[in-house]
């Protein structure tokens, strides 16, 4: 499409803007980059060090060794992972129905959506106190299932729009051919949907891998997340923790740049909730 | 959409005996079940893990209910919902998380659009700029407040070293040292966090634009900028206004970069309403107030959801 609105931008100018405002943008991520690298000395100079001269891997082997970096990046996998395998295996039978038979009408879809905007601090104070009570604190499990509260609806609304966007013809006529309805979803529909499918798994994975405030809440020292270590890196930052901490950001930020370079295109419809077309 | 109940109603219904048309009328009741029993699973997950927890809440907000102090359910009526409305630190907290998201809303969609408009059309690099400026908004909201502090820390941060290197003069600004400067830095996070978001939907709402429209606009003799005013925005009023909503009921829930870069501070200056419910309730086990103070934010978010839904369903009828 060509540009149609306001004046023509010149060439030069619109690459000279956009190189600077997408430097300005990927500034923290290539900072916290370059102080993951720097030799202590380096990341309290003054003035600062932009380019370490002599890079180093020593934060890295610090945070996989002495600080026990790697239980904490397991821990976010099994709970990001779990969580991404157990909002798929709820959502894709659900955003079928809700598509194809409007299970539940107007009422179930305004109560998916209002669940995804529900503000996280109202759900955190009584799963703290019941999963006191039921021993499910510190627990993977408990984790796991916490974070459908927020990934069901997102993961449903995407979905029942890939589901709608399928035509019906072709469905009908594979169930023509002699196929059941299962049959026609699991064979034909969903390898058809699949990339739409990934999007939001690497979604939902993200958005657990992000989290703080359930994680703070509900994880204790067997479960702790790698966000959470962050928090706990901040509190006591000597010297050789601040680029360690560097280090395990820069691992953290890891599942945003999968997701944004694999799957910008279902970016718009997964943030606006479909309210938006991308 | 027809559902597929339809479809047995409208069929041209040949000759046919009793009980044939009984049947066509009525799916078997296995027919009908299974659209349920399909939503079942996801339902029994969403009662369990989202209405108990609420009810349960709802219950203990009424409640004396402190852990601390081993008080246990004692009833108390309202009187957690009335302290509420006369405790200054929570009013605090809402007029500071105004004073942070409005501003940063603004600026984000101002910025975004910008860029949207920028990076409308096609040019060699443009997926590339689009992929790599569309990152902050998956970044972990917890990274990039700690790549935050990092950055504006007033001797060995990038901040201070660039506005040296801009002015001249070594420039010493100690960020997140006064409450001005620390809601200005935590609001500059989400300006850096939604503006790439604002970018995203705002162009996609320009590609959807079709091209007659304008060429309509040029055979009438439009301008550029009549075009831009007259078709362009009118269009784009929208996506936008799904993309504000949007935005302010996400940054109504500010926590993360609040905890990691000021802690609230300096002197709670920069609290908000889920900072402070979350140190009242879990941190200080004041969980009766805690639930109390948490409805006031989830009714907050409610109303902005149904104006959500409302400004959804008339777009919907606009384009109809």
């Amino acid at each position: 499409m060509i540009a149609h609105t306001g004046r023509r931008v010149p060439a030069t100018a619109r690459y000279a803007t956009l190189v600077a405002v997408t430097t300005a943008f990927l500034l923290p991520t290539l900072w916290i980059l370059s102080t993951s690298v720097k030799a202590p000395g380096e990341y309290f100079s003054f003035p600062p060090v932009w380019i370490p001269r002599r890079p180093t891997g020593e934060h890295y082997r610090l945070l996989f060794g002495e600080y026990g970096g790697v239980q904490y990046l397991r821990n976010s996998l099994i709970i990001s992972g779990g969580n991404t395998l157990l909002v798929l295996a709820l959502s894709i039978p659900a955003a079928y129905a809700l598509a194809r038979y409007r299970v539940g009408g107007r009422a179930l879809a305004f109560w998916i959506l209002a669940q995804r905007m529900l503000p996280p601090i109202a759900v955190v104070i009584p799963l703290f106190l019941l999963y006191a009570r039921l021993g499910l604190l510190d627990s993977f499990s408990g984790l796991v299932l916490a974070y459908t509260i927020f990934n069901i609806p997102l993961a449903v609304w995407l979905l029942i729009g890939f589901f709608r966007d399928f035509p019906r013809e072709i469905q009908d006529q594979a169930m023509v051919d002699g196929c059941s309805e299962l049959g026609a979803v699991v064979r034909v529909i969903l390898p058809v949907i699949a990339p739409g499918v990934t999007v939001v798994a690497l979604l939902t994975f993200t958005l657990c891998w992000n989290d703080l405030l359930l994680a703070l809440t509900l994880t204790r020292s067997s479960t702790r997340t790698i966000m959470v270590f962050f928090t706990s890196a901040l509190y006591a930052p000597t010297d050789v923790q601040f680029g360690s901490a560097s280090a395990s950001i820069v691992l953290g930020i890891i599942p945003a740049f999968v997701l944004t370079l694999c799957g910008q295109r279902y970016l718009v419809r997964g943030l606006s909730m479909g309210g938006v077309k991308g | 959409m027809t559902g597929r109940t339809a479809v047995p109603l409208t069929l041209p219904s040949p000759p046919v005996g009793e009980r044939d048309h009984i049947a066509v009328r009525r799916p078997p009741a296995r027919r009908r079940l299974m659209p349920w029993l399909m939503v079942a699973p996801m339902l029994g997950v969403m009662l369990a893990t989202t209405l108990f927890p609420l009810a349960y809440s709802l219950a203990v907000s009424f409640t004396r209910y402190e852990l601390a102090r081993g008080t246990g359910w004692e009833w108390a009526g309202g009187v957690n919902y009335r302290d509420a409305l006369h405790d200054p630190r929570f009013l605090a907290a809402a007029v500071q998380t105004a004073q942070m998201i409005l501003p940063a809303l603004v600026a984000a969609f101002l910025v975004g659009f910008a860029l949207a408009l920028l990076l409308n059309g096609p040019f060699p690099g443009r997926a590339l700029f689009l992929s790599l400026l569309a990152v902050p908004v998956m970044v972990a909201p917890t990274a990039a407040a700690m790549s935050f502090a990092l950055m504006l820390t007033p001797k060995y941060g990038a901040v201070n070293d660039l506005l040296s290197m801009v002015t001249g003069q070594r420039v010493m600004i100690d960020w997140l040292g006064s409450p001005g400067l620390a809601r200005a830095s935590v609001a500059g996070v989400q300006v850096w966090r939604w503006a790439p978001f604002y970018m995203l939907i705002l162009l996609a709402g320009l590609q959807a634009i079709p091209d007659e429209l304008y060429e309509a606009g040029r055979v009438d003799g439009a301008s550029r900028r009549q075009l831009f005013r007259h078709v362009t925005l009118p269009l784009l009023r929208w996506p936008a206004l799904v993309g504000l909503l949007i935005g302010f009921i996400d940054l109504v829930k500010l926590f993360d970069t609040v905890y990691i870069m000021t802690a609230g501070g300096p002197g709670g200056s920069t609290e908000t309403v889920s900072f402070y419910t979350y140190f009242t309730g879990i941190r200080f086990f004041h969980v009766g107030y805690g639930a109390a103070l948490s409805f006031y934010v989830l009714i907050g978010v409610l109303l902005l959801c149904v104006a959500l839904v409302g400004v959804a369903a008339r777009r919907e009828d606009a384009l109809a």
